[in-house]
């Protein structure tokens, strides 16, 4: 502006003076250019990286929760499934309880000590004590329908049992008379039946003589039967077998 | 910042397009610097390393609040433990209880085809065959079974109780295809029935016939039909640290069950003082089940 409103102002001195301003002004604007240009360069420089590292955290960020809302699935039909299988497999329910019975079932923990058949749990012969004891209302049917079954289940004569194992045939030892007539299973105790010891030959039948309110002896637990049913067990000359 | 854009070729140039620019054998399409694959590795394992550690950190948050500890997983140590199974067959009567039990105890089907224990009564015949019966898997016993007709008079007869053998080198484990059926810590061989495609493929490798696939039905071991079942030592008890269920209701003991690192333990006793034998141990497959007094003729 000043270089144009005064271009007759020619004074050697001025001129030159004027001279230097104007490099010195020109040389500063090629200053500040050059520094406007760096900063410019810095900037970028500068910019960049951040660009980078935000990318990154997002990018890190999408890789993370990716993976963790894969895992899910992976766990569940992938290999780490194992650990879930053992678990599963303990955790399952347990039906029989051990024997635990005879705390509250003294009478027959006191009968069944040092018999046979103390060294069984309760629950070989009663069913399960899963549910035991359960609601009053829910009566628990702990004891086996067919008890002779129970019994010849183990005990009756069969192949391949060892030959030290009580075991009975099953049409010679006092057949339909059902077995707890003389066993008690819990002390495994037979009563042996009473022989007879007076002769059979020309005499009415049994009970005749042996009924409840009869002449000879008749064991409350007895009923009145026919003379083949008796003799069952009382067999003449021997103590059975 | 961009000397590598610049300097690298135009991606055109090298595409397949021109046949006479087609790039050599085994070059990348796209060229790729030394510098670029730093680059992309400067940025790549970083992004890596933090995605792992929001996975990580994402777990441990949704994980924190179930503490759950299972009571019993928690309290067993697997590892701790090789578990070992004796059957005498000079003691058992086969009596079927503990076919019962196991049945009861586990929720396996009733009928003789699906079971995880069974009896057999093996007899030597006239002929000097072996006979081997086992009706309703011996559930009812043999009270009411008579031997064999080829049975010869006086031939030896035996009852052999079955079970699953939970072999050291188990057939089972190796030829199922989605790694199902596997092997504990402690040696017993259990069954993924979430993985379990039910192919059978188990079912006949295993040479002693101790796997069946649950059918459908009431009831079932797992409530899942169609996948292999098997004896698992009862699992579920071992781990509370009780017997097995045909072990606990034997009632002439002829079940013995215990843990072999125990040089103490009924079963250790037993396979060290008396001579025991493994059902066909010419398949090497190294049976944790042992069995006591077999005849030579009858194993």
């Amino acid at each position: 502006m000043t270089r144009r409103s005064r271009p007759r102002l020619p004074a050697p001195p001025v001129r030159r003076a004027l001279g230097r301003t104007r490099v010195a002004l020109a040389r500063t604007r090629v200053v500040l250019a050059r520094t406007r240009v760096a900063l410019v360069r810095a900037a970028r420089r500068v910019r960049r990286p951040l660009v980078v590292v935000a990318g990154m955290m997002v990018l890190s960020t999408v890789l993370g929760v990716g993976a963790f809302a894969a895992s899910a699935f992976y766990g569940q039909y992938g290999a780490p499934r194992t650990p879930i299988s053992v678990r599963s497999w303990s955790e399952r329910p347990v039906t029989y309880l051990g024997s635990d019975c005879r705390g509250c079932h003294s009478a027959v923990s006191a009968t069944s000590a040092g018999a046979p058949h103390a060294q069984l749990i309760c629950e070989s012969c009663h069913v399960p004590s899963i549910d035991h004891p359960g609601p009053v209302a829910d009566v628990v049917q702990m004891l086996p329908a067919a008890t002779d079954e129970q019994c010849l289940t183990c005990h009756a004569r069969t192949a391949a049992r060892p030959a030290a194992f009580a075991q009975v045939e099953l049409d010679r030892h006092y057949p339909g008379a059902g077995c707890v007539a003389c066993h008690d299973p819990h002390t495994s105790s037979a009563v042996t039946p009473r022989e007879v010891t007076h002769p059979l030959a020309n005499l009415p039948a049994c009970s005749t003589c042996h009924a409840p309110l009869g002449l000879k002896q008749f064991p409350a637990n007895h009923q009145v039967a026919p003379d083949a049913v008796c003799l069952a067990c009382h067999r003449p000359g021997a103590s059975g077998p | 910042m961009t000397d590598e854009l610049e300097t690298a070729p135009p991606i055109e140039a090298v595409e397949p397009a021109g046949a006479q620019t087609a790039p050599p054998q085994g070059v990348l399409l796209v060229p790729i610097s030394r510098r670029q694959v730093l680059q992309i590795a400067a940025i790549g394992v970083p992004c890596l390393i933090g995605g792992g550690a929001i996975f990580e950190a994402l777990t441990a948050v949704t994980a924190a609040p179930q503490p759950e500890i299972d009571p019993i997983v928690a309290r067993y140590d697997a590892a701790a433990h090789r578990w070992g199974f004796v059957v005498d067959t000079v003691a058992c009567i086969g009596c079927g209880k503990c076919v019962v039990a196991c049945k009861t105890e586990n929720g396996v089907p009733l009928d003789a085809e699906h079971t995880r224990t069974w009896i057999e009564r093996r007899t030597v015949g006239r002929d000097g065959t072996v006979q081997v019966e086992s009706p309703e898997a011996g559930v009812d016993g043999f009270a009411h079974a008579a031997l064999p007709a080829a049975a010869a008079d006086g031939s030896v007869s035996q009852f052999v109780a079955r079970l699953c053998m939970q072999c050291e080198l188990s057939p089972c484990t190796v030829v199922c295809p989605v790694g199902a059926t596997y092997r504990t810590a402690d040696g017993v061989i259990l069954v993924d029935e979430a993985r379990c495609i039910g192919c059978g493929y188990c079912v006949v490798a295993c040479p002693y016939g101790a796997r069946y696939l649950v059918p459908a039905g009431a009831r079932t071991p797992t409530g899942v039909a169609g996948v292999a079942d098997k004896c698992t030592f009862c699992y579920h008890r071992v781990t509370r640290g009780e017997q097995p269920a045909c072990v606990e209701v034997c009632p002439v003991g002829a079940r013995k069950f215990g843990d072999l690192n125990d040089p103490g333990s009924e079963v250790s006793v037993i396979l060290r003082d008396q001579p025991s034998r493994v059902l066909r141990p010419e398949l090497g497959t190294r049976p944790r089940v042992h069995y006591l007094g077999l005849e030579d003729r009858l194993a």
